[in-house]
């Protein structure tokens, strides 16, 4: 909803430096992304890790430290966050001191989206974010597309399933027709009912759908 | 040594050995029978009617006791340290004023000091071989005293530690002069006791009016020989029981020789072991404090990378604003660039203390390859000051393989900190000088040279200490660094004004790896 407002997207930022956190959120901010900034790992763990949070529904991108003068470490903190299985975490970027490359691609292996090292170039960072943003953006939207899609198919009546089947495999009006053992004028009703149904969508793209989110329905 | 060589093998000697042989058994039998105590007749009784006896043993220690022998070690152990100090080139043997010994004065010690014809009748001349040690020589003294005399009359001997080949040896004890049969014989009783005493083996043997003593202190591989001649005149009177005290004083200075070995042997071993210790120690310290430098560091490191970060992240951000001219833009990437250098130095000095922890032959590479890579540092460095570079090679050098961490450091900061010393002083014509050699010890050797100002000579000593500095915005740990990099590496770092009057020159020692 909010989305419209702000196209740049959310940066979740949790660093215990008050003075860096205040910094980055000022340069984020400038470029246009909404900031959430958060000191303890158990705070964001709390309020952002959560089925209801916003971040489930807009492009986000979590920006850590990896050393947090906490009882947890970032990526303990991360690795929970995982354990939460959310429809959609948004992709971590971790700060990393000097030297820490070894926990830095820890945290990669993991499955976070990428490690910076401190300081880091502002422009190299505010890409990288970017980039997280967009990538949590296409999950959240092809998301989306799924769950129209597999309501769609499930409002389908019996006669319009089987027609579907068939028109997704390839066969003409004509042939369905044949295969169904109605007039080929019934078939071309059920035939637009289903493209109707399912968003007016060409068939060709129904199809490339279907194959993707076959395995959900 | 060849002076008792001498008297080992003339003629006259031989001689003398047979007529003191006879004397001694005349004496022995006759005289002893007169004049000895009854302690002694019945001991001389015991052994020649029961042959080994241990009480006979027991009685010679009642002798030992009488002549206060313990008493006469307690007196060599005093003057045996000074004795030590002597040339062991001169032969001397004679009595000497024991005062002089004790107190270090003795002067006299010419080859003809002693005279067998009109030395005291207690003169005897004693050698001694050992394999330990390592050919030292030393004189040594000990003192008897014969019954019938009131006066205290000084035994001399002297022993010199030789090749074990120089000295004659026998074997077996039945080629013994008569005089010394009964003697020899009670000897090795007393000697037998003293090996359970002093936990050592002793054998005898005696040829030709010499006497032969091995000890061999248990446990250790090296016997220590003594050899002894009785230079008593024949023509004199022979008493038995000085005879006795003689060979256990003879015994006892064995004992000492002995202790004094061991004791020096001690010492030596304990001042090493000293030694090592404190190596270990000095190591164990300095690695701590480097430790402890890559720990602060480290922390230092991170802790300014975060205020670092920011600065960067608010400058970035103004740079980002419409409202920002050119020229503030100019200024605030700067700003930029100069927080990224902090932390570059920062990270630097960081990964110098670590780099210097792992070390050792993990990170070897050939000098050549290295001077390869660091060139266009070193030359860029060299343009953009102005100064004019110069490096030599030797040969010998270029394929030598060191450590590759060691060596850059080494280089880099010796060559900035010529650099820097020429800038600040505004040299005129200023260059910089790089050798690559091997030393003598087979160790690489860097020289870099300036002609800048030279090194201030009260800091001479402390340039290596850490947090030392000249300079307003070094660190102080440059050097330090070095060094501990360098010592590593077997190495060494000094420094020297050059002889002609200006400049400094920095020279660096490290271990070739083949």
């Amino acid at each position: 909803m909010n989305e419209e407002l702000n196209p740049a997207g959310t940066v979740v930022l949790v660093e215990d430096d008050v003075s860096l956190a205040h910094a980055l959120e000022t340069l984020l901010r400038f470029d246009g992304f909404d900031v959430l900034s958060y000191s303890d790992p158990r705070l964001f763990l709390a309020s952002v890790c959560r089925e209801d949070s916003d971040c489930q529904s807009k492009p986000t991108c979590i920006l850590m430290d990896l050393n947090l003068n906490s009882t947890q470490d970032g990526l303990e903190c991360f690795i929970e966050a995982r354990s939460r299985a959310l429809n959609a975490l948004p992709p971590f970027i971790f700060l990393t001191g000097h030297g820490e490359l070894e926990v830095g691609l820890q945290a990669m292996r993991h499955g976070a989206f990428d490690f910076l090292t401190k300081p880091t170039k502002s422009e190299a960072l505010l890409t990288r974010i970017t980039e997280a943003i967009e990538s949590h953006r296409s999950i959240l939207v092809d998301q989306e597309s799924r769950g129209l899609f597999i309501n769609a198919y499930k409002n389908l009546t019996d006669k319009q399933l089987e027609v579907f089947h068939y028109l997704v495999e390839g066969f003409s009006n004509k042939e369905i027709s044949e295969k169904v053992g109605t007039s080929t004028r019934t078939v071309e009703i059920h035939r637009s009912a289903v493209l109707e149904k399912m968003g007016g969508y060409s068939l060709v793209e129904i199809g490339r759908l279907y194959e993707k989110y076959r395995a959900a329905l | 040594m060849r002076y008792l060589a001498n008297i080992l093998v003339t003629p006259q000697s031989k001689i003398w050995a047979l007529i003191c042989a006879g004397i001694a058994l005349f004496v022995a039998t006759l005289v002893g029978t007169i004049q000895l105590e009854n302690a002694n007749r019945s001991l001389q009784r015991e052994l020649l009617q029961k042959g080994v006896q241990r009480s006979f043993a027991e009685r010679v220690h009642n002798i030992q006791t009488e002549v206060r022998w313990l008493q006469q070690r307690a007196d060599l152990l005093a003057v045996l340290p000074n004795l030590l100090k002597y040339e062991p080139s001169t032969l001397w043997v004679g009595t000497f004023d024991r005062a002089s010994l004790v107190n270090d004065t003795l002067v006299d010690r010419s080859p003809g000091f002693f005279d067998p014809e009109t030395a005291a009748n207690q003169v005897i001349l004693l050698t001694l071989t050992e394999e330990i040690g390592s050919g030292d020589d030393a004189v040594v003294t000990a003192f008897g005293r014969s019954p019938n005399s009131q006066s205290t009359n000084q035994l001399i001997f002297l022993w010199k530690l030789a090749p074990q080949q120089d000295m004659p040896l026998a074997t077996g004890t039945n080629d013994v002069a008569p005089g010394f049969g009964i003697v020899v014989t009670s000897l090795d009783m007393v000697l037998g006791s003293i090996a359970q005493d002093y936990n050592t083996e002793i054998t005898t043997a005696s040829e030709r009016g010499v006497s032969t003593l091995t000890l061999r202190l248990r446990g250790t591989t090296a016997p220590i020989y003594l050899n002894a001649i009785d230079t008593s005149s024949s023509r004199k009177q022979v008493d038995p029981l000085l005879i006795a005290n003689t060979l256990l004083a003879f015994v006892s200075l064995a004992l000492l020789v002995l202790a004094g070995n061991q004791l020096r042997i001690q010492i030596n071993e304990k001042e090493r072991l000293r030694k090592a210790l404190h190596e270990v120690e000095e190591k164990i310290s300095f690695n701590n404090r480097l430790v402890t430098i890559g720990e602060i560091s480290s922390k230092i490191a991170h802790e300014l990378n975060q205020p670092l970060f920011a600065i960067e992240a608010y400058a970035a951000t103004l740079t980002r604003r419409k409202d920002t001219t050119s020229e503030v833009g100019d200024l605030l990437n700067k700003v930029r660039s100069e927080a990224m250098r902090a932390s570059r130095i920062v990270q630097t000095v960081r990964g110098l203390s670590k780099g210097g922890i792992k070390g050792n032959g993990q990170d070897v590479a050939m000098v050549e390859k290295v001077l390869e890579q660091m060139r266009p540092l070193l030359e860029d460095g060299a343009e953009n000051a102005g100064v004019n570079l110069k490096v030599t090679i030797d040969p010998s050098v270029r394929h030598a393989k060191v450590n590759k961490t060691c060596l850059e450091q080494t280089l880099v900061n010796l060559f900035e900190n010529a650099l820097e010393a020429l800038q600040i002083h505004g040299q005129a014509a200023p260059s910089v000088e790089i050798d690559f050699v091997v030393t003598q010890g087979g160790l690489l050797q860097l020289m870099v040279t300036d002609n800048g100002p030279g090194i201030d000579s009260t800091m001479e000593d402390k340039l290596f200490d850490p947090f030392v500095t000249t300079k307003e915005s070094g660190t102080g740990l440059g050097l330090s660094i070095c060094k501990s990099l360098l010592t590593r590496e077997d190495g060494k770092i000094y420094c020297a004004n050059t002889s002609h009057q200006k400049g400094a020159s920095f020279v660096a020692e490290m271990k070739i790896y083949e």
